[in-house]
């Protein structure tokens, strides 16, 4: 009887513990990698080693950094009088596409869970209320627009509040470029519960 | 609105059935246990993805050979000057998950509630009164999930909100919930909502009650009356946030011991009376029936007044175990409606017979005509 290698079943196994790939998949990328060059192999594992080396989270704002601090914590141009709070450190791309905002970054390491085991002890919030000093004077809060994501600005804005620190949250609702004669009523109601003075 | 076309595939004891309903009253005769209900049962689940009989999907599924449901159907929305067809189906394989999809896109079951609306009567309603406090906050849900669908994403957010405390509490025990300023804001709306769609049933139920119970009811006269019984206390409905929040802060410890929330509207009633006393116990089966009947009919006027269109009728056996004159009063209510589907084993009343559009049910079959 044929027996596959020891190594590539590993390697299967290894592979198909990563989010978003089952068991079929780690088996076509194993046989994938078995066909490329050892150079291309040896590029492909020293750069998953040289992620874990190199990149850490930066110790304010626990972004992803190769440097501690990160180049944004310490990026000259930048308002550092207000702090944007988000969930992963991969939302910070998703807003440095806005313009007019350069806020410093607080990044929570996800939002409050209970469900999941995840509580107020589990996320980078005391590290965000040591940050609030008297240089910073607004906090915005980009947390999803999710029960979990809501329930932890809400919680937030309560922890904030009596540092005498503006607390804001990212408006939710209607999308760039959509109509509002397309919007659903549920968008609608809500985006207008949250409308603003101009 | 209106339903013009519904087509059956395995559903309850029906292996295949089509029907194509008129305008006005759409009738379904048979004898007991010929299907009459299922069909509305499938129209109620076509429009708004579920049984109106709390029927787990499972158990709509055709017994004996195949594992799966489908339901599709053609409908129109809107005033008769501006109407637009919508094509609905709903499909359902045993072990897997419904498959809701209009105009052939799969959609959430809260989008069916932003297009046809409906309001069903049956004998079981008189749980409304005999029932427990879950059945009453089920019929509030339902009517004022239609009539509002921010009201819908309050409710769902809320309910995964609760989940999360609850989970909070077994693990946390003793420590502020750090969902409870979500679970004010979203459940005040909800109260909020709750109040004022009681308070309307509270100014029309009572009309209704008079005109089905007629002058033979000694009581018929007499005040009935529905009220909130919210889980948190309030004088106006401004104040529901800080009642809450006071309420939550006073029962913090029990909830901590308890290991599960117990304030909110999760916890809501109605109280339902005739001259002060509650209907349950007090009074007698068609009193209760017709109070039934005036409460879901302010409900349909509830709607209309909401969204402008009056809701289609689904009417099971209303007017067994009712005297002749009875029946003429409740006939009369229900002609104005744009669609009607009811189930009967005797001939409903001339108002409603005369243009009606007749099907006989027997042996698992639908005969038109
Ligand atoms: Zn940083």
């Amino acid at each position: 009887m044929y027996k596959s290698a020891e190594s590539v079943g590993k390697l299967v196994s290894q592979l198909s513990r990563l989010p978003g790939i089952g068991r079929k998949t780690a088996g076509r990328l194993a046989f994938h990698i078995l066909k490329i060059s050892d150079e291309e192999a040896r590029e492909l594992a020293a750069s998953i080693i040289d992620v874990k080396e190199k990149v850490g989270n930066c110790s304010i704002c626990f972004n992803i950094s190769e440097s501690d601090p990160c180049a944004l914590c310490t990026d000259d141009k930048r308002d550092k009088s207000i702090i944007c709070v988000v969930e992963e450190a991969s939302d910070i791309i998703a807003l440095g596409k806005a313009e007019d905002f350069n806020p410093l970054f607080h990044v929570l390491g996800g939002k409050l869970s209970p469900l999941d085991g995840i509580g107020p002890d589990d996320l980078y919030i005391k590290e965000l209320l040591s940050r609030l000093d008297d240089s910073i004077s607004e906090v915005v809060v980009a947390t999803n627009p999710d029960v979990e994501g809501e329930a932890t600005a809400i919680y937030l804005n309560k922890l904030i509040k009596p540092f005498g620190v503006k607390v804001t949250r990212i408006a939710r609702g209607l999308p760039v470029g959509g109509d509002l004669e397309y919007a659903d009523g549920v968008t609608i109601t809500r985006a207008l519960q949250g409308r603003q003075e101009l | 609105m209106r339903i013009d076309r519904i087509v059956l595939t395995n559903f309850r004891n029906f292996e295949s059935g089509e029907l194509t309903p008129a305008f006005g009253a759409n009738i379904f005769f048979g004898d007991n246990g010929a299907g009459k209900t299922n069909l509305l049962e499938a129209l109620f689940t076509l429009c708004l993805g579920r049984s109106q009989r709390g029927a787990r999907d499972v158990m709509m599924v055709r017994e004996g050979n195949g594992d799966f449901f489908r339901i599709e159907g053609i409908g129109h929305i809107g005033q008769p000057s501006s109407e637009q067809e919508v094509k609905l189906a709903c499909a359902y394989q045993k072990g897997g998950r419904k498959k809701i999809t209009v105009d052939e896109n799969p959609v959430r079951i809260s989008r069916l509630y932003q297009l046809f609306r409906i309001v069903s009567m049956a004998p079981e309603d008189v749980s409304l009164f005999s029932g427990s406090p879950g059945t009453r906050r089920r019929f509030l849900d339902l009517h004022l999930s239609q009539g509002s669908p921010t009201y819908l994403a309050d409710l769902t957010d809320y309910n995964k909100a609760l989940a999360q405390k609850n989970s909070f509490l077994k693990n946390s025990p003793g420590m502020e919930c750090p969902f409870d300023p979500l679970l004010i804001q979203l459940g005040s709306n909800i109260m909020k909502a709750r109040h004022n769609y009681i308070e309307f049933l509270n100014n029309n139920a009572p009309d209704y009650y008079r005109k089905i119970a007629g002058e033979q009811s000694e009581r018929s006269l007499s005040s009935f009356s529905a009220s909130y019984k919210p889980n948190v206390d309030f004088e106006t409905p401004d104040e529901i946030a800080s009642c809450f929040e006071d309420k939550l802060n006073r029962y913090r410890p029990k909830e901590s011991i308890l290991e599960m929330a117990i304030v909110g509207p999760h916890r809501d009633d109605i109280e339902f009376t005739v001259s002060g006393f509650p209907i349950k116990g007090y009074g007698s089966m068609g009193e209760q029936r017709s109070a039934a009947v005036a409460v879901m009919m302010a409900s349909a006027d509830f709607l209309e007044e909401k969204q402008g269109e009056k809701p289609i009728l689904l009417l099971d056996e209303v007017f067994a175990e009712l005297d002749p004159s009875r029946r003429e009063n409740l006939a009369a209510l229900f002609e104005s409606f744009e669609q009607i589907f009811l189930t009967t084993a005797v001939a409903p009343p001339a108002v409603l017979y005369d243009n009606a559009r007749v099907y006989h049910i027997a042996d698992g079959k639908i005969r038109e005509g």
